[in-house]
């Protein structure tokens, strides 16, 4: 059984990103979250505009000058923006948002705009200052994996297997990114769009968020980000745009990202999205019990 | 020997490479570099032990000293090019110490080390292959 706990141990270690199977892995393959894996047609169309990352600089001298700034208009009609009041979970490859009010047709909005983060924030209770790390969800959005032939999970050669066999070889590995990969409105509701996400959610992330639910000094949330900005951004009938939501992430490369100050403090509306979605009996990874002590 | 542990060896490219390796320890207990770290106290009882035969020891000295092997194992490693090695050490290590630490008697180059000390009151049992197989008995 020795080799079987470890074994697990190894693939979930390796599964989550602690350990690499070469010195130098991933170093030079570039993140799959780049500007180049879920294109759509739009992005390709008018990559300048659509980029989350803002338009170019210098300006292509091409291009003809943008108009001079009107004058000032008379004082404009009575209107705010619309706010993104909630994230849900359709099912486990859909997202639904739902606004304030009826947002302009979104077919040209780049999914690219949108990224999840496992939001984690320290409330500072042991003495340190509050804190907030981001992390790419794909670290704990773990699928059980079995593998149809399992090696003999013996120490020796050859194995004995009346005397090895251990019971199946199944351990949790990563299902990869969790990108954005299509935007659409929701049917009958001109308040909420959906959100088709390339891999579903797991169990296993919902229940590494329901695990910590009970801690005081440590939150854990699955939280969408959203980038404003451009052309193609989300908007109100009257034009008026939804406003980014924590973009720095969706501009940012890494997984991991930390930042001091009060807990949550970029995610403002900070709209935790419930994993409920998964509400069935127990039966999370098979952690094998380690004695608290050597023995 | 293991093939894993060969010079050159390339490192583990999926999954089941990597069950291939983590196989190696056992050999990997008998590296010169780890030779220092077979405890030298002795173990009474039959052979093979189980953990119950070292309760109530501790086993820091003995972390401490793998740590130290597997350091000079890592810097073997990388002299005689072995990604089987590397990542074998890498992975051993990375459960040695630091939050994911194991328990000793959970820990496989601790176990096998264990099980060394208490071969050598047992004639012909210091060898891969008895060690490999008091590991599959070690529960």
């Amino acid at each position: 059984m020795l080799g079987l706990r470890f074994s697990r141990l190894v693939h979930a270690a390796i599964a989550s990103g602690a350990l690499v199977l070469g010195a130098c892995q991933g170093g030079g393959k570039g993140g799959t979250d780049t500007d180049t894996d879920t294109d759509t047609g739009t992005a390709t169309d008018n990559p300048t505009t659509d980029d989350p990352t803002g338009p170019p600089f210098p300006p292509d001298p091409t291009l003809p000058l943008p108009p001079p700034d009107p004058p000032p208009p008379d004082p404009p009609p009575v209107d705010v923006p619309p706010a993104l009041i909630g994230v849900k979970l359709l099912d486990a490859s859909t997202l639904q948002l739902s606004f304030t009010e009826p947002l302009a047709p979104v077919e040209t909005v780049n999914p690219k705009r949108f990224r999840l983060s496992i939001a984690q924030a320290y409330y500072g209770q042991y003495g340190g200052q509050p804190s907030t790390t981001l992390i790419d969800p794909r670290y704990y959005n773990l699928e059980q994996y079995c593998s149809p032939n399992p090696p003999p999970p013996c120490y020796y050669e050859p194995p004995y297997d009346y005397y090895c066999y251990y019971g199946p070889s199944c351990y949790y590995q990563s299902t990869g990114p969790i990108v954005a990969t299509s935007v659409a409105p929701l049917d009958g509701d001109p308040t909420s769009l959906v959100i088709g996400l390339g891999v579903p959610i797991q169990p296993f992330l919902c229940n590494t968020l329901e695990a910590f639910e009970d801690n005081p000094n440590l939150r854990m949330v699955l939280h969408l980000h959203y980038a404003a900005g451009g052309l193609s951004e989300l908007q109100d009938l009257g034009g008026l745009a939804v406003p980014s939501l924590g973009d720095v992430w969706v501009k940012y490369d890494g997984n991991f990202y930390s930042y001091q100050g009060a807990a949550f403090s970029t995610l403002d509306p900070f709209l935790p999205i419930p994993c409920q979605l998964f509400d069935v009996p127990d039966d999370g990874p098979d952690i094998p019990d380690i004695p608290e002590s050597d023995l | 020997m293991h093939p894993a542990l060969h010079p050159g060896s390339p490192p583990p490219a999926d999954d089941e490479d990597v069950e291939v390796v983590l196989r190696a320890v056992p050999e990997l207990a008998f590296f010169p570099e780890l030779a220092p770290c077979v405890p030298t106290d002795a173990v009474t009882g039959p052979w093979p032990p189980t953990r119950e035969a070292f309760a109530g020891r501790d086993f820091e000295a003995l972390r401490a000293a793998a740590l130290r092997g597997l350091e000079a194992l890592a810097d073997r490693a990388e002299r005689e090019r072995s990604g089987g090695t590397a990542f074998l050490v890498r992975t051993l290590t990375y459960f040695l110490v630091g939050p994911a630490a194991l328990p000793a008697v959970e820990h496989p180059l601790l176990v096998a080390l264990l099980l060394r000390s208490a071969a050598r009151a047992h004639e012909g049992a210091d060898t891969a292959l008895e060690i490999a197989r008091a590991m599959d008995r070690w529960g």
